[in-house]
């Protein structure tokens, strides 16, 4: 009996070492895969229709998983009354430097995105904003990229810019599909 | 020419006499004697057929007659006794036989759960409150995902995600608080995830046995809430080649599942010796609820397993393996991409993108594929002592794709996952049992465990970091058995270290972090049998729970609950105190068992709502932070069922269950609400050797949860809702019967959400589902 005990055991312990023999892989942190790239920052570039005014508000935040509120000081824009501007949106993948173009990649699949502006409604109609890009549909749908965004009277609020992601179920409405990017940008039309 | 007709003649005459002799045989004196005895609980006599080359002859018995006058050859023995097993044996007849029967009280068949009688096993405790599911009662639930079918013991529910996805809770809890045991071997995979469903094949599952309070004596740390235990088909002892298929389909999601079954069981010198070989394959498209089709619900699974076991007198070896791969689409309606997208889910009448049916599995999905191996060596030194030693090797890689592609023109990232996890597990089991004197019975073990986890994948937050974890324990607890009073008291340490492996992502140096936890658990019972028909039975128990590395570690948005979850690397282990009181009556027509019990635990981790959301580039999500509270689960279970009339049967069920969080006196979210079922239950008499047909009408009625905090749910919890449900079976055939069975769920094409399906935000429930399923013995 006392043998057979034992015996146990001897087999109880060479499955011990056998099992911590093994290599350890879970030593070895993969870091982030490169290539992939992830939003951190989006920005809203604006021309007036006179060449005067260039403008540029961004809206950014570098730490993802810190849950401090990022700092969007910078993402603010003060125009002028009655005038129009030609938009440009840029969206960036900032940890990586240099900075990698997201902006061509959403260009890329257009058919899968759309870019959606809301003024507040403190603003009301004091602020409009028209797309002016196509993407490759047939016939082709709004893409949101490029807009021409326009003001009347001095007022303030923000500007909701949502970057919906719609893959085989983009048909031109809001609904469908998943929010990429949901930034404000704050917004003041003073003279 | 005289010479070949002398051999032609003499081979004639040869073959004449051959011909002579064997019908000597045939005519040969008919003097062989069978002596039947039979073990006879019952009082009346036992009339039993005897078939001989087409004859049949009718015997009776009482404990012992002989019959002298019998001829050689292969014989037939069938006994029909009704509230007992059918007996059905083959035997050849030479000279004189012994044949010595036993007649066994029914197994009640196919819908009924059984309270576990042997419990001097080393599964459980007896004064534990348990529940056992037969595997004819549980495989009528095939078509189901696992954690539905579980759904059949009283007091467990499930956690779903969407139709294929579901997870049990008992009692309340759920993931790492309940252990998964299979054939021996508990279930290591990514269990803390609620959207990770038990890598375990239905079809490989016979018996399957709930414990339901603070097991962690026998089984170590994580026992919180309970224990469910799986146990594979046992082999035959008898020489054999045993096949079979299974068939099940369902017309939701138009699924089709087949099982495959063989197994070869030696005699002669190798008996005991027994080879199983099984595999699964399953297939299913979009499912439907009443109004719509949920888009992109298939799913796919291919399992396979090998056993091989020899049992002998005193030792009894295993060597098994198994290997279980899914594909599981993820309900696009559930990708959300901040709490606006919820909210407008939910408000939108039916899922915003509308589909028909669909085979095809698009982004998002998960894959599993999850390799068991097993080695066990139980030794008996006698009767009454017996050593074991489980050693068990688990690998399982999971990897979840995201609907949204990842931003980039590498064709390696856009064809990677975003979540890739791969942990391997070693456990060793040494398990000594012994009866120590006439009324002592003593179980003891020894447990080892190491873990290592890898995560890969393009999420830039890890959700649960690289670790690696070794874990040990011992235990001891004894088993007094008086006449009417069984005790049982048991103690159980348990050491564990936690190695977790980060990376810096400014300077890329991995640095590590370690935990370790140490914890006492204790198990103590008694039962009572008061009665002949009422027992009664109280147990106190504790179990304990380090806290998992995701609630330690894990930061970042949880993709389809659209919520910020961050951890806390402080947490300490939780610590339950068990208490359940439960009664048993039992008459021959009926049977009445309650239980009440109440689980407090201390130090409970769950996610606290917080006031402010997390603001990322892609919205608000609202934030959940991993805190320790002190709770207490606390409810009752009652199971009832009775004969109305010979062969109609009535029963039902209630669970209640209520979820305190004490620390601030209030309820816990995501508590199960009180749960009604009841069916009435029509059986025929059994053929020899298939099943009783039977026909059952059963309802389902959950409760609205009332009692929710606030601020910790987008949406309330959805309205009371009542289902109904028919099944019908029997078997075709005499010889070799073929079981067919069919099921209708969702009977009235009801149309409801459930409160613990995390899709509801999203989605209906399924609608109506009719299951055909067919078991079809082969023969060889």
């Amino acid at each position: 009996m006392k043998n057979k005990f034992s015996a146990f055991l001897m087999l109880l312990s060479s499955i011990l070492i056998l099992a911590t023999s093994c290599k350890k892989e879970e030593q070895v942190v993969s870091p982030p895969l490169p290539g992939n790239e992830f939003l951190t920052t989006i920005k809203l570039h604006l021309i007036s229709s006179d060449n005067v005014d260039t403008l540029v508000a961004t809206w950014r935040d570098l730490t993802p998983e810190d849950t401090n509120p990022p700092d969007t000081s910078l993402a603010a824009l003060i125009l002028k009354p009655n005038t129009t501007y030609s938009a440009q949106l840029e969206l960036l993948d900032e940890t990586k430097s240099p900075a990698e173009d997201i902006t061509a990649e959403i260009k890329e699949r257009a058919n899968y995105h759309r870019i959606f502006y809301f003024p507040s409604s403190s603003l009301g109609t004091n602020l409009s904003v028209a797309v002016t890009d196509l993407d490759t549909n047939n016939p082709p749908l709004a893409l949101g990229i490029s807009s021409t965004i326009s003001t009347q009277n001095v007022s303030s609020g923000f500007l909701q810019v949502i970057l919906k992601h719609q893959p085989n179920v983009k048909d031109g409405t809001f609904a469908p599909g998943s929010t990429d990017a949901d930034v404000k940008f704050q917004i003041s039309i003073q003279p | 020419m005289s010479f070949t007709f002398s051999l032609e003649r003499k081979v004639l005459l040869a073959w004449l006499l051959f011909f002579a002799c064997l019908a000597s045989i045939q005519a040969q004196d008919c003097d062989s004697r069978l002596q039947l005895s039979i073990s006879n609980p019952s009082t009346q006599a036992v009339s039993a057929q005897l078939f001989f080359k087409g004859t049949e002859r009718i015997v009776n018995l009482k404990t012992s007659t002989s019959i002298n006058t019998l001829c050689p050859g292969n014989y037939r023995l069938v006994i029909l006794q009704s509230g007992y097993q059918p007996v059905d044996t083959s035997f050849v007849l030479t000279q004189s036989l012994d044949l010595h029967l036993q007649l066994i009280p029914e197994i009640k068949q196919l819908h009924e759960v059984e309270i576990h009688d042997d419990r001097s096993d080393e599964n459980g405790f007896r004064t534990l409150q348990s529940s056992t599911l037969q595997a004819a009662a549980f495989q009528l639930n095939a078509g189901k995902p696992l954690g539905e079918m579980l759904k059949e013991v009283s007091g467990v529910s499930s956690l779903q995600s969407g139709p294929t996805i579901s997870k049990p809770i008992i009692h309340g809890l759920h993931s790492n608080r309940i252990l998964l045991i299979n054939n021996g071997i508990r279930l290591e995979s990514q269990q803390w995830g609620t959207e990770h469903a038990p890598e375990i094949d239905p079809f490989n599952v016979a018996k399957v046995t709930v414990l339901k309070g603070a097991a962690g004596l026998r089984f170590g740390s994580d026992a919180i809430a309970g224990v469910v235990l799986m146990e594979p088909y046992e082999m035959s002892s008898e020489k054999g080649l045993k096949a079979d298929v299974r068939l099940v389909g369902n017309s939701n999601g138009r699924q089709g599942g087949a099982s495959a079954r063989i197994e070869k069981t030696f005699g002669g010198k190798l008996q005991g010796m027994g080879l199983r070989i099984q595999g699964t394959l399953k297939n299913g498209g979009n499912v439907q609820t009443p109004h719509y089709y949920l888009a992109n619900t298939g799913m796919r699974e291919r399992d396979a397993s090998v056993s091989w076991q020899l049992n002998r007198k005193k030792l009894a070896l295993e060597l098994s393996g198994s290997v279980f791969s899914t594909q599981v689409g993820i309900f696009t309606g559930s990708h959300v991409g901040n709490v606006d997208d919820l909210l407008a889910a939910f408000s939108s009448s039916k899922p915003i993108d509308s589909v028909g049916f669909e085979r095809k599995i698009d982004r998002g999905y998960q894959t599993v594929l999850h390799g068991t191996g097993k080695a066990r060596v139980c030794y008996h030194f006698s009767d009454t002592k017996k050593i074991e030693l489980i050693y068990g090797l688990q690998h399982n890689r999971r990897k979840e794709y995201d609907s949204g592609l990842p931003y980039s023109n590498d064709p390696a990232v856009m064809l990677a996952a975003q979540a890739d996890f791969k942990i391997s597990t070693h456990t060793a089991d040494l398990l000594y049992q012994a009866n120590l004197g006439k009324h002592y019975t003593l179980n003891s073990g020894l447990s080892l465990m190491t873990q290592g986890n890898v995560f890969q994948g393009l999420e830039y937050r890890a959700l649960i970091p690289n670790f690696r974890n070794y874990g040990s324990g011992v235990f001891a607890a004894l088993t007094r058995q008086w006449k009417k009073w069984q005790a049982e008291a048991g103690l159980r340490y348990d050491y564990r270290w936690l190695e977790c492996y980060r990376l810096d992502y400014s300077t890329l140096a991995t640095y590590a972090v370690q935990r370790d936890f140490s914890n006492v658990s204790f198990s103590s019972g008694a039962t009572y049998d008061w009665t002949k028909q009422f027992s009664l039975s109280f147990h106190a128990g504790s179990a304990w729970r380090a806290p998992n590395v995701n609630e330690l570690y894990g930061n970042g948005v949880h993709q389809s609950a659209a919520s910020f979850e961050i951890g806390d690397s402080t947490l300490k282990s939780e610590r339950a105190y068990q208490l359940s009181i439960s009664g048993v009556w039992e008459t021959e027509k009926s049977r009445v068992e309650l239980g009440v019990y109440r689980n407090q635990i201390d130090h409970f981790i769950y996610l606290k709502p917080l006031l402010k959301p997390v603001v990322t580039i892609a919205g608000a999500y609202p934030a959940f932070q991993q805190t320790q509270v002190n709770a207490i689960f606390s409810g009752l279970d009652l199971d009832v069922k009775t004969s109305l009339w010979k062969n109609l049967k009535v029963g039902g069920k209630l669970a209640l269950i209520r979820g305190y969080n004490s620390s601030i006196q209030d309820y816990l979210v995501y508590t199960p609400p009180a749960r009604v079922d009841a069916y009435l239950l029509l059986e025929g008499k059994p053929s020899i050797k298939g099943m009783k047909p039977f026909i059952k009408l059963s309802g389902h009625y959950s409760a609205q949860q009332k009692n929710v905090p606030e601020k910790s749910d987008y949406v309330a919890p959805p309205a009371a809702y009542f289902l109904m449900q028919v099944d019908a079976g029997m078997s075709i055939g005499k010889k070799h019967p073929i079981e067919v069975s069919i099921s209708v769920w969702n009977l009235l094409n009801t149309t409801y959400r459930e409160y613990l399906n995390r899709f509801r935000y999203f989605a209906d429930e399924q609608g109506r589902s009719v299951i055909v399923r067919l078991t079809i013995p082969l023969q060889f």
